[in-house]
């Protein structure tokens, strides 16, 4: 009786917490499945969680909607000065929290920040590219490569600016002064982020929420009750079986958008049984039923890639090549080709906690490789464990389960992860690494869009990978709210609006 | 007095010592942290760059002699991940995993305590078979299975506490429960056994025939003896509470010291994982000295 | 003889003696008795529930897992291997701590003391987290696994036989022995072992039951057993993301998971209370 009155009086205070704040502000509680780990946009470089916060306190020179164009942030305009210059035109009115003007003197320092050696930013890999930052006036930014760099706009989306001056006397890591639409309330390292709106922010949209909310819900299972009971407005990475019982469940709107990920089984390409053998990466191509796994295990959501490691979304796309069909008796025939008429058997190395269903997908794509006489010794291994085999050992498995992106949806890097050469490439493709290479020398769009289309048609010929999908960004909210979901894995609230 | 402190003092130093070392070595095995910090597609000057500016391009000995040295002196090194010391993101997860850990270990004595009297005082009646069979159910019952059943039936479903997180006590509950039931369960069976030990000895017997009520008989005579053994068991306890508190963690949302292991573990971040281990290590063998130090006080036999 | 019939006596030991039995002979049975092989996917039947008409070729008593495998086929497969794993890692376990723990206790002085720090610092460090660190080391594997397993427990086995070693050592028919001039080691194993191993006993059926809880532990944070293999960890680890929508994924396996560490604390108890003399002493 005891514990009875116990649990009603919890829920009377919270009732009473509800009553207590004002009606007027509305708040947005958002899940993450990951913890952010610090707000310091020079030091990392996690899309989902670190930088979509981030993104909400501070500005960048360039910001992608939610139909992944570029649209003028900081800046206003900006072009190709010559092959090796971009020019920013910023706007001159914004200004961080504290009066300090966000003016091409602070772009140039936040950007030699990240240069600077001693910084250790993760994020200088994104613009190593950069030679030299020029102030022409305060509202005007040369930025020098040392090589043509034709999607650095679409870099520079994922960079943002501190307050120089502030900067120097505060940690960044978990203080922040932005000249973003939110300030910092509280940020309690794996627990929760809270920002409020700026009452006089006018650099952009005015967010429709005055209150936003980020909640560290590191279990799939924990995050759906948690949106089920109203905890929380909007969820994320959802497994696709469980979307209808949301949805069933009462005021959810639920569903499912093509993700820029392509997923796909990776060929270490570099030794035997694959060295030199493309009758056998093309067998196994035939042996799998992509189609099968998408309408079962994603209950039809998500789409075939198109035999190239790009989609629609991507800079370059071949719109003309299509996907390998399941054949498994023309797998068999090519098997034999390959030399080995009677299968063999390969180790399969799957990182885990990485991709939606990634060990369900996995062992289907088991099973069906043995239906053809390709037996695989499942190894499943903790992410950090994996890459580093991959990188840095150079000894990866024959196969590997792997999702890639290139966050400036260009051909050109998300290519160059194939390119000869490359530490994690495993694939050697001549034909293809001179493509890739030809079409970085140029700017001009319409020739590299040629080349590209020439570049995955060698792909295609030879593949490094068993195509397989765009892993679908699956997302479930409560219907008082309207959220107009992202292709990326940015997450900004002023894509959410209260509904009606 | 003071020998057997000191003695123990020292022991706990040693033992610190080398959860220190072991974690070294461990963290070194976990390989290389660079790359995960740098995204992909880096190029390997900025990798060599990297790897040079963190030291960890030095011979294994002169990192671990640097770290022994810092460590003396309390500094842990800087999480490259959290960009802090790392001695400060794990200690400011303690507040957060001392109070589940002491809620959860009040629950699971108080339910342990009932339940083994419950079972000693009523042997051989259905109440014995009852206690003891919720309790070996408790001990074969994965946690994170319990702490999801628990989230559908009392969060989903009743709407009496919250899913997860933290905030005020209602957040608690559910996570203190869900650690305290393995825990609970060992100390109701633990509790049971020793008392019926005691209550086969001669002075209770003697008191018995005495014509000392039963009730009596259990509450003041066998009691405190038969809970001298729970009270060493606690020690043991604190640390299953403290360091086995991850998978509740997760699944609560609960910002514990556990999961930022966890996480460093996952992304090579040697400096926290270090300060984690030494820290967890650190509170339980504080725990346990405590606890010695009681039973040296608390036990007549020894006392004298 | 006296042994059965002592068995047979004890309600909860007969309980749990039949409980194990079961699924030791379903281990064993596994391949006569599995209506489908554990690993034999089927998409298309994916997360079907229970059926319990037996008779329809090809239904699932116990439903499809999220990969359309019979998750009966998998509980009676699974047994193997989580039976195996749990046992491998008692009997290495158990060698390796009563074998130190002899050493220890028999040999005293300067070793004993370290074995006894190196004690303290596994108890002390999380264990947990050992397991984690020590397989993302070293990678997963089955026998990986078994060696985390016990690496956990091995302190266990150590303390209790060094305590009963120390509390033999001055006992007559080990100080006649010494004086006869017997070798130490023969000294250890024929006369003080035999009178360790029922402590050793108890504690291997109680460890036997935390194992396989813990088996399931770390197949909840990925360093369980690999795929597509089933363990009953890794089933109920795997389902439990379908907790609500299918609930038969998570709740068979943890059933079995409960009924035969149930079983095995029935058998347990019952062990301690017939072999531990003190206890044997104290009842009559």
């Amino acid at each position: 009786m005891r514990l009875r009155s116990f649990f009603n009086g919890a829920v009377a205070t919270a009732a009473l917490a509800c009553l207590a704040t004002p009606s007027l502000a509305e708040r947005l509680t958002v899940a993450l499945s990951a913890n952010v780990t610090l707000l310091d946009p020079a030091m990392t470089t996690t899309v989902g969680t670190d930088l979509s916060v981030i993104s909400h306190l501070y500005t960048p020179l360039v910001i992608r909607g939610p139909d992944l164009k570029l649209q003028p942030a900081l800046a206003s305009s900006w072009e190709a000065v010559d092959d090796n210059t971009w020019r920013f035109k910023l706007r001159p009115d914004v200004k961080f929290a504290n009066g300090e003007p966000l003016d091409a003197a602070a772009v140039k320092w936040n950007i030699d920040r990240i240069l600077d050696p001693n910084q250790k930013a993760p994020v200088r890999a994104w613009l190593s590219a950069i030679k030299d930052v020029r102030v022409v006036d305060p509202t005007t930014v040369d930025l020098v490569t040392s090589s043509p760099y034709p999607s650095l706009p679409d870099q520079m989306s994922m960079i943002f600016f501190l307050p120089p001056v502030w900067s120097k006397s505060h940690n960044p890591a978990i203080e922040a002064l932005g000249s973003g639409p939110y300030d910092l309330v509280e940020f309690k390292p794996g627990d929760r982020v809270v920002l409020k709106a700026k009452p006089n922010y006018t650099a952009g949209p005015k967010p429709a929420f005055d209150d936003v909310v980020f909640r560290v819900i590191p279990e799939d299972a924990s995050r759906i009750s948690a949106l089920l009971v109203g905890e929380v407005d909007l969820i994320s990475g959802v497994a696709p079986s469980e979307l209808a019982r949301i949805k069933n469940s009462g005021k959810f709107v639920v569903g499912a958008v093509p993700s820029t990920r392509m997923q796909f089984v990776k060929f270490n390409n570099l030794k035997a049984p694959f060295k030199d053998n493309p009758a056998l990466r093309l067998a196994l191509n035939y042996a799998v039923d992509k189609q099968a796994i998408l309408d079962t295990l994603f209950e039809g959501y998500g789409s075939l890639n198109a035999c190239q490691p790009l989609n629609e979304s991507y800079f370059g796309f071949n719109p003309d090549l299509k996907p390998f069909p399941y054949d498994p008796a023309k797998a068999k025939e090519l098997l034999a080709k390959a030399g080995y008429p009677n299968g063999l058997t390969i180790e399969f190395e799957v990182p885990l906690g990485r991709y939606l269903l990634g060990a369900e997908v996995s062992q289907a794509i088991a099973a069906q490789l043995e239906e053809v006489g390709v037996k695989t010794n499942l190894v499943e291994m903790e992410y950090g464990r994996w890459i580093d085999k991959f990188q840095n050992a150079g000894n990866v498995g024959s196969l590997s389960y792997l999702g890639q992106s290139w966050p400036t949806l260009n051909a050109d890097g998300m290519l160059s992860l194939f390119e000869t050469g490359n530490r994690y490439s495993y694939y050697e493709n001549a034909d293809f690494t001179r493509l890739i290479r030809e079409a970085r020398s140029t700017t001009d769009e319409k020739k590299r869009v040629e080349i590209y289309k020439k570049a995955t048609e060698s792909f295609c010929a030879d593949p490094a990978h068993i195509v397989l999908f765009n892993q679908p960004t699956t997302y479930a909210f409560a219907d008082r709210v309207k959220w107009t979901v992202r292709s990326d894995d940015w997450f900004r609230a002023v894509d959410v609006q209260l509904a009606k | 007095m003071a020998r057997v402190i000191l003695t123990r003092l020292l022991n706990a130093v040693l033992a610190i010592w080398g959860v220190v070392t072991i974690v070294f070595v461990a963290a070194r095995l976990l390989g290389d942290p660079v790359l995960l910090m740098l995204p992909i597609g880096a190029s390997d000057a900025d990798v060599a760059t990297l790897r040079a500016s963190l030291g960890l391009d030095q011979s294994l000995g002169a990192q671990y002699v640097d770290f022994l040295r810092r460590v003396a002196v309390g500094d842990f090194g800087t999480s490259f991940q959290f960009q802090r010391p790392a001695m400060t993101v794990v200690l400011e997860r303690l507040p957060d995993t001392m109070m589940l850990a002491m809620v959860a270990l009040v629950l699971a004595v108080a339910f342990g305590l009932v339940g083994g009297f419950l079972a000693a005082r009523f042997r051989g009646t259905l109440i014995e078979f009852v206690t003891m069979l919720v309790a070996l159910i408790g001990q074969a019952t994965p946690v994170f299975w319990l702490g999801l059943v628990f989230i559908l039936i009392f969060a989903v479903q009743l709407r009496w506490l919250p899913t997860g997180g933290t905030g005020g006590v209602e957040h608690i509950i559910l996570p203190a429960l869900t650690l305290a039931t393995f825990t609970s369960a060992s100390v109701a069976r633990l509790f049971r056994s020793s008392l019926i030990e005691v209550l086969s000895q001669d002075y209770i017997r003697t008191a018995r025939a005495k014509g000392v009520s039963t009730l009596r008989l259990f509450l003041k005579h066998a009691t405190p003896n038969a809970a001298m053994p729970v009270l060493t068991m606690v020690g043991i306890l604190a640390g299953e509470l403290l360091g086995g508190a991850v998978i509740t963690e997760t699944i609560f949302s609960w910002p514990g010291v556990g999961r930022v292991i966890v996480q460093a573990i996952e992304t090579k971040d040697f400096s926290v994982v270090q300060a984690g281990a030494v820290v967890l290590a650190a509170i339980f063998i504080a725990v346990n000295l405590i606890v010695d130090l009681l039973y040296v006080t608390l036990d007549p036999r020894l006392r004298a | 003889m006296k042994f059965f019939s002592a068995l047979l006596r004890s309600r909860n030991a007969v309980l749990g003696a039949f409980i194990l039995s079961v699924f030791v002979a379903g281990a064993v049975l596994a391949p006569v008795v599995a209506p489908m092989a554990p690993t034999q996917t089927d998409l298309r039947g994916r997360l079907s529930p229970p059926s319990l008409s037996l008779t329809e070729i090809g239904k699932a008593p116990l439903g499809r897992d999220q990969l359309g495998r019979d998750v009966f086929s998998r509980i009676l497969y699974g047994s193997r291997i989580t039976l195996a794993v749990a046992l491998a890692s008692v009997v290495v376990g158990g060698i390796v701590g009563v074998g130190v723990g002899l050493y220890s206790g028999y040999r005293g002085g300067l070793p004993d003391q370290i074995i006894m720090r190196v004690v303290d610092v596994q108890l002390a460090f999380p264990l947990m987290l050992l397991a984690l660190v020590v397989v993302a080391a070293v990678g997963p594997s089955i026998g990986n696994l078994i060696a985390v397993l016990a690496l956990t427990s091995w302190t266990r086995y150590a303390r209790i036989v060094r305590g009963e070693v120390l509390a033999l050592k001055h006992r007559e028919f080990i100080l006649s022995a010494h004086t006869i001039g017997a070798n130490p080691w023969r000294i250890a194993f024929q006369h003080i072992l035999p009178n360790v191993l029922m402590p050793v006993i108890v504690v291997a059926t109680l460890e036997l039951a935390r194992v396989i809880v813990l088996e399931s532990s770390l197949s909840f944070l990925g360093i369980g057993v690999q795929p597509p293999y089933p363990s009953w960890g890794r089933m109920l680890a795997e389902g439990r993301s379908y907790i609500s929508s299918a609930w038969w994924l998570a709740t068979f396996p943890g059933l079995a998971i409960m009924l035969v560490v149930l079983s095995v604390n029935l058998l347990g108890d019952w062990l301690r209370d017939t072999l531990d003399p003190r206890q044997r002493e104290r009842r009559q």
